[in-house]
C-alpha cells in the first residue's frame, strides 16, 4: 500500500506544496538567538570579554560609543515524533464503502505523508506504534534518503495489544526521546481519559502535541437497526 | 458475543454521545491551544494533509 508508485507520487506532490510545514506558524517558538549561524538579525547584547569580535556592531559603536554584539535568529533542528495508534479499535473497517481504508491504514497513510514532508524539510523523524504501551519504535532518522525505510517500517506494522493507554506511551516517550519536539498523535482517541493525561504529560515535559483524530463514517452515523450480535 | 436490539432511539442516543465525545476533544484542544485535526476515513489522506497545511498557512 505505502510503497506503490502512485502513493509515492502523491507524497512527493504534498512535499512540493509544503513549505516548512512543521515550522510554519510555530517557527517563532523554536528560534534561538545565537551568535552567528542564522542570517536574520534578532537583537543586540552587551559585549563581554572573550566574545567574538566579528559580531561587534561597529556602526552602533561609531555613532553612540556602545560596545554591542549583533545576535541572529537560528533555527533549531526539529524533532518530529509520529505516534501511530495500533490498538485493535483502529482495525475497524469501513463497511459501507469497501474501497475505503481502515482507520489503521488511514493513520499509516497520514503518518507516511507527514514523515515524508518532515524528512524532505531536513527535520528529524521518529515513529512509534502503540496500544497499551509502545510496541515498535523506529529510531530518530533524518534525510530524504530515509523515506523508504520509514515507509517499510509503517507498511510492516500491524494492530495488536490491548486497550490504548496514551499516558503510558507518553511516559515512555518522555524518558526515551533524545530531545523535545513535536508529538503528532494519530488515533481514534477512544482512550478518552488516557489521551488527556498523555497529552498533559507531553506538554508538561516540553513536547508540543498535535492530535489527528480519525474515525469511520459508520462510527459517527451507524447505519444498522434491528437485532445485532456484537 | 452479545445480542442487542438497535432501535432508532438507541441510535440517536449513540449519536449524541459520539458528538459529545468529539466536542470534548475539541474543547480540550482549544483549552490548551493544541492543534487538533479530525477526519473520517472517507477523506483522502492527501486532502487531509492539504487541510492541515492550509490551517498552518504553509501551502505555496
Amino acid at each position: 500500500m505505502l510503497l506503490e508508485p502512485q502513493f509515492l507520487a502523491r507524497l512527493e506532490y504534498l512535499s512540493l506544496l509544503s513549505r516548512r510545514m512543521f515550522r510554519g506558524q510555530l517557527l517563532a517558538q523554536r528560534r534561538t538567538r545565537q551568535m552567528g549561524g542564522g542570517i536574520e538579525f534578532a537583537d543586540h547584547r552587551a559585549y563581554s570579554p572573550g566574545d567574538d569580535l566579528r559580531y561587534l556592531d561597529w556602526q552602533v559603536y561609531a555613532r553612540h560609543g556602545d560596545v554591542l554584539l549583533r545576535r541572529f535568529q537560528e533555527e533549531e533542528d526539529l524533532h518530529v515524533y509520529v505516534l501511530v495508534d495500533a490498538s485493535p479499535s483502529m482495525a475497524a473497517p469501513s463497511s459501507a464503502n469497501a474501497g475505503q481504508p481502515s482507520k489503521f491504514d488511514y493513520a499509516r497513510q497520514i503518518a507516511a505523508a507527514l514523515s515524508y514532508i518532515a524528512l524532505a524539510d531536513l527535520d528529524r523523524v521518529a515513529i512509534l506504534a502503540y496500544a497499551e504501551a509502545v510496541h515498535q519504535w523506529m529510531p530518530m532518522t533524518r534525510g530524504k534518503d530515509r523515506v523508504l525505510s520509514v515507509l517499510r517500517f509503517l507498511e510492516a506494522l500491524e494492530t495488536r495489544g490491548g486497550r490504548t493507554d496514551l499516558e503510558a506511551v507518553a511516559r515512555t516517550l518522555v524518558h526515551r526521546a533524545p530531545r523535545r519536539g513535536l508529538a503528532i498523535v494519530i488515533s481514534d482517541l477512544f482512550d478518552q481519559e488516557g489521551f488527556r493525561r498523555g497529552a498533559d504529560l507531553l506538554r508538561h515535559h516540553g513536547f508540543e502535541p498535535h492530535l489527528v483524530q480519525v474515525h469511520t463514517a459508520e462510527e459517527a452515523e451507524p447505519p444498522l437497526l434491528g437485532e445485532l450480535e456484537l | 458475543m452479545r445480542r442487542v436490539i438497535v432501535t432508532e432511539r438507541l441510535r440517536r442516543q449513540y449519536r449524541q454521545r459520539f458528538e459529545a465525545f468529539l466536542e470534548s476533544i475539541q474543547t480540550y484542544c482549544r483549552g490548551y491551544g493544541l492543534s487538533c485535526t479530525r477526519s473520517t476515513t472517507e477523506v483522502p489522506f492527501d486532502q487531509l494533509i492539504l487541510r492541515m497545511m492550509r490551517s498552518a498557512g504553509v501551502t505555496q
